[in-house]
């Protein structure tokens, strides 16, 4: 009798070994492999894996988590933000990836500029855990210091005061952000424009960019003092002194413009600059929390 | 019990294995099918899926020389490249090993990287001494000597080659004057210093345009810079200082600059040229002589 037992467990066994690999080869070739495209993402091809998502091989699993998110991370990484939060947003709640796709998503939003769905998105995922919830308002917060509204930007991340060793050290690099942000003058285009008026090049140094103020001050003092010399020597309808006078108008007013612009330009790498200090500080508590 | 277990398992093992084996050879097999079809980029994604799946490194030797030469017809020589270096090379037989450095060679010729090219056709040469297989890399090495202008060595490779490529004799000479016609000091393209024209253009604008052999940009520059030299002598002459200084002058200074750098680039391109249309009629000769062996075939 004990002899039949172990006859039947080892045919049992047999059996199910021998399923297992049926269905092994059974699997058809031209199925989506998403063991081989997970592959392809973690090695960097984001291009080749999108071509196998978007292939007729992946189409009908469009509805899959791991489909999507796989397509939405490639496009993430490809820099095409807009439709990555698109995909990842599509994971569903019961799925392990749900959480690191949403707040991904939401960080593609800030990173566009879309920063009402960012703030949309997060205020949806479901948490349970404190480290979540502090990860969750420390994203809002960030958001907010984005948006230049430091009150609120202080409310958010007080409400963060996390577990998280990252989320304290990023807290304080995004105080000392807003606090540079607050005590920050803009300069104004229309002082650089009317200095310009007044003394070429002038504008510019007030926009603190000394060697262009100097060229354009040099310059248009020659252009200047050529079509005095020429109003001089040959009065005010001489073909030379009106040729120089148009050289030196176009380059008097292209100097006031060009301050103005200068100004403009240096608001704009400011913000920018501040832009990409805040989304860095917030993609690091996201990285040590769900990984590359 | 155990004995069933250990059965099973060893069962388990084996039919896994094979059935990734089997996999890879499948995707392999629709990898060269794609990259026959000229399906270069979908090509290459399928051959990464059978060195995924292979298990077997010497196969996965041959994927990945399959995968360079997708991104060879692509024209991404650094990845082509990049993907050739990655290769164990130990425990590979000589063919492999050949058609693998003989690649790498192809893609630093194309990526301009003609001594790296020459280096992977010495290591070929150094393993394959005096072989018939070491013949195939000898047109390789031709163009390559032909772009660092060392033209008798490439002479005489062009006679081994046509020495012992299998031709009937009087093909031979008729092969063996036109590549000395082809090599003749007239047909031979001009070595332009770049160092030089500058320097003439220095001296006397538009003459280092002028010695590259383009003598109407060379002329019009000389005329341009004649013209503000004049303007600003007249100008500081009738006593126009600012505007013979600054205008004349400030101008005159830009075009001279200008020329010299336009003669330096203009050598180094004109000498790129040459070598250019140079190694297209080598190339051409080359085909001519294939195919003249497969027609004879």
């Amino acid at each position: 009798m004990v002899f039949n037992h172990f006859r039947n467990i080892q045919f049992n066994c047999i059996v199910f070994f021998l399923t297992f690999n049926i269905n092994t080869f059974s699997q058809d070739v031209s199925d989506c492999d998403l063991k081989f495209i997970d592959h392809l993402v973690k090695t960097g091809c984001f291009e080749e894996a999108l071509y196998l998502l978007d292939s007729g091989e992946c189409f009908l699993f469009q509805i899959n988590d791991s489909v999507n998110y796989l397509k939405g991370w490639s496009l993430y990484s490809l820099g095409r933000l807009e439709s990555s939060s698109e995909y990842l947003l599509k994971i569903n709640t019961e799925s392990s990836l749900y959480l690191k796709s949403h707040f991904y998503a939401a960080y593609n939003y800030s990173q566009s500029g879309n920063y009402e769905k960012a703030i949309d998105v997060l205020d949806k995922i479901n948490l349970n855990s404190e480290n979540l919830i502090s990860l969750k308002n420390y994203q809002i917060a960030g958001i907010k210091l984005l948006q230049s509204d430091i009150p609120s930007f202080e409310e958010w991340l007080n409400r963060a005061n996390g577990i998280h060793s990252e989320i304290i050290k990023s807290s304080d690099d995004l105080r000392n952000i807003s606090e540079g942000m607050k005590n920050h003058n803009y300069k104004s285009p229309l002082i650089a424009g009317l200095l310009s008026g007044i003394v070429p090049g002038s504008g510019k140094l007030y926009a603190g960019k000394r060697g262009e103020a100097i060229a354009a001050f040099l310059s248009t003092a020659t252009l200047g003092f050529i079509t005095w010399e020429n109003y001089r020597k040959d009065g005010l309808k001489d073909i030379k002194t009106l040729a120089f006078g148009t050289a030196l108008a176009v380059s008097y007013i292209s100097n006031i413009y060009g301050s103005v612009f200068t100004v403009r330009i240096i608001k704009t790498e400011y913000n920018e600059n501040v832009k990409s200090s805040i989304l860095f500080n917030l993609h690091i508590p996201l990285h040590s929390t769900f990984g590359k | 019990m155990l004995k069933a277990l250990f059965c099973s398992t060893c069962i388990f093992l084996f039919t896994v294995l094979s059935a990734n084996r089997f996999f890879a050879q499948d995707y392999f097999t629709k990898a060269v099918r794609t990259f026959s079809e000229g399906r270069y980029f979908e090509a290459s994604i399928e051959f990464e899926r059978a060195i995924f799946y292979e298990s077997d490194s010497n196969c996965t030797v041959l994927y990945k020389y399959y995968k360079s030469l997708c991104y060879k017809g692509l024209a991404q020589y650094n990845k082509a490249l990049e993907e050739l270096k990655g290769i164990n090379l130990e425990n590979v037989h000589d063919t492999l090993f050949m058609m693998i450095r003989y690649e790498q060679a192809v893609c630093s010729y194309f990526n301009n990287d003609i001594n790296q090219a020459l280096s992977d056709i010495n290591e070929i040469r150094a393993r394959f001494k005096d072989t018939i297989d070491s013949l195939d890399i000898i047109p390789l090495n031709i163009l390559c000597l032909n772009a660092l202008r060392n033209w008798g060595n490439a002479l005489v490779l062009w006679k081994k080659y046509i020495e012992n490529y299998c031709l009937q004799d009087s093909l031979k000479e008729i092969f063996k004057t036109e590549i000395t016609g082809l090599y003749n000091k007239e047909n031979i393209p001009r070595f332009y210093s770049p160092e030089k024209a500058g320097n003439l253009s220095r001296f006397i604008p538009g003459s280092g345009q002028m010695y590259c052999g383009s003598v109407p940009e060379g002329a019009f520059n000389f005329l341009i810079n004649i013209s503000l030299l004049g303007y600003s002598a007249w100008e500081i002459y009738s006593r126009y200082y600012f505007t013979g200084n600054y205008i004349g002058l400030g101008l005159f200074y830009r075009f001279y600059m200008g020329g010299i750098n336009r003669a330096f680039n203009l050598a180094i391109e004109k000498n790129e040229e040459g070598i250019k249309r140079f190694n297209a009629e080598n190339s051409s000769l080359m085909l001519r002589i294939i195919s003249t062996k497969y027609l004879k075939e």
